[in-house]
């Protein structure tokens, strides 16, 4: 006997046992739901979740006493015109958009030993996409602030380019 | 008339086995703990939030269903083409976190098992093709050895 050969294809029906598959699927779903206790609501409190993001999440103030000592490097991850927003002074603007572009402009200056601290604004998936890559080029990532500018702001850390902030 | 692809039984019921049982295996925990897997679903960062749970509630049972169908070898056609469908997605979505270069656990077997990596993509690429045999062959009829031949 062949392990395999090459016959005559019969009609195929694929539609049809592909829309009584996901009946069958959406009938077992709604019954599970609702004979379960608690019921898992249908639209998720996103409160609820928190993204793993790989890297460990550096209070503002734990921050700010890293950059006053200076032993470590910021990175701005924000989608922004530099000229535009306020910063932390002497951070480099690494986009993930444009993330080789941007590390090869500041080469000379970031080394894979040179400690990291990534932010962004107070969603963390940015600068952790930013944080990301750096280790993928072998860097070493320290952390991501937390809650990024807003939470520096208050934490009463130092910006530039606070007068041209709207 | 086209011609399709038939499979000696036992490769086939080789290949059904191999597709069904880890779609079989994957869908336990995320039924049993439908948040942990809607947290994996989320570190993904590629589902806006208004379908996370309706996908965490239904995908754990779709993949059940199809993998039952495909080791019974029932609704065939249909069961590889939903199991080849979910695999593109999984692709899709480890594809997206590598390139995004997130450390994240896959959620696939268990909510804190295996981190995405290339070794993940190329597993689901075997499982992609093992659907896409099942979708376009059949399975030749089982025949006694030393029976006679038409």
């Amino acid at each position: 006997m062949p392990l395999f050969e090459l016959r005559p294809a019969p009609r195929p029906r694929w539609l049809r046992q592909t829309l009584l598959l996901l009946l069958i699927t959406l009938v077992l779903v709604a019954g599970s739901w609702l004979l379960r206790t608690p019921r898992v609501p249908l639209k998720a409190d996103m409160s609820r979740y928190e993204l793993d993001l790989g890297f460990p999440v550096v209070s503002p103030d734990n921050a700010r006493e890293l950059y006053e000592a200076g032993t470590h490097i910021f990175v701005d991850a924000r989608e922004i015109d530099p000229e535009s927003e306020p910063y932390i002074p002497g951070a480099f603007f690494i986009r993930a958009s444009s993330f080789e572009d941007d590390l090869r402009e500041v080469l000379d200056f970031i080394f894979p030993e040179d400690p990291l601290i990534i932010y962004g604004t107070e969603q963390l998936q940015v600068p952790g996409a930013v944080a990301g890559r750096f280790e993928q080029r072998g860097y070493e990532v320290t952390g991501i602030l937390s809650g990024g500018v807003e939470a520096w702001r208050k934490a009463g850390g130092e910006l530039a380019g606070e007068e041209v902030a709207p | 008339m086209t011609r399709q692809l038939h499979l000696h039984p036992l490769l086939d019921l080789a290949v059904r086995l191999a597709v069904g049982v880890t779609f079989l295996i994957a869908a336990p925990h995320k039924i049993w703990d439908v948040e942990a897997f809607a947290q994996a679903t989320y570190n993904y960062r590629i589902l806006p939030d208004l379908f996370l749970h309706p996908v965490a509630l239904y995908l754990p049972w779709l993949e059940l269903v199809a993998g039952l169908a495909i080791v019974f070898n029932w609704q065939r056609r249909g069961a590889a083409l939903l199991c080849a469908g979910m695999t593109l997605v999984f692709i899709g979505g480890i594809s997206a976190a590598l390139f995004r270069g997130l450390d994240i656990s896959c959620g696939c077997f268990s909510a804190d098992g295996h981190g995405v990596g290339l070794d993940l993509l190329l597993r689901d690429i075997v499982l992609l093709a093992g659907c896409l045999i099942l979708l376009f062959s059949e399975s030749l009829p089982w025949r006694r050895s030393g029976g006679s031949q038409a």
